[in-house]
């Protein structure tokens, strides 16, 4: 994630405050519950890049052997293997 | 800032649409003006989070104790640092 988790609560907070103070939203739930799921929803998202690298590292372990043995450039494949599921899956990082 | 503007506005969309498809808000005005105000809170919350991390960092750089950046010990003291900086700004 490349904000630090701790900011998360306070993004939810401050744009759910304000769209209230502005009168654009009425809650439908309680709300420690919309905060709660604005922090999830923004958090989640945040967390694409995180995901992604982890199943990228995951794919290149299957290959561990091959990028040994021809001594290819892991961080170049990490990079070319992560710019693929990025383009594949629509992502924005 | 720390987030691309494609990001954040992504991330806005993500979260408008969330709010809307689980019923947890209704709209009193414009979707668009909604969404703008989203990204616009979103930037406003994330410069505060940028002046708060500059904060703490100075705060830490301050100790006659040097602590590693990353270290369990600097973690340690950059998140209750931070906590307490929130408090004072948010009252969270």
């Amino acid at each position: 994630m490349r904000i630090p988790k701790s900011w998360v609560p306070y993004i939810a907070n401050k744009i759910i405050e304000n769209l209230l103070k502005k009168d654009m939203i009425e809650m439908t739930v309680p709300k420690e519950q919309l905060l709660e799921e604005a922090e999830k929803l923004i958090l989640d998202e945040l967390m694409v890049e995180d995901r992604l690298n982890e199943e990228v590292r995951e794919l290149l372990k299957k290959y561990e052997a091959e990028i040994e043995r021809d001594k290819l450039d892991y961080r170049k494949l990490f990079e070319m293997t992560k710019q693929k599921l990025v383009k594949q899956r629509n992502l924005v990082l | 800032m720390m987030l691309s503007e494609e990001k954040i506005t992504h991330t806005s969309h993500v979260l408008f649409n969330g709010l809307i498809n689980k019923g947890l808000i209704k709209l009193k005005v414009e979707e668009q003006e909604v969404r703008r105000e989203i990204k616009r809170s979103f930037i406003q919350a994330l410069k505060i989070g940028e002046a708060i991390d500059e904060i703490v960092r100075r705060k830490l750089q301050s100790f006659s104790k040097k602590i590693i950046e990353g270290s369990p010990e600097w973690n340690v003291l950059y998140n209750k640092f931070f906590e307490e900086e929130e408090k004072k700004r948010f009252g969270r």
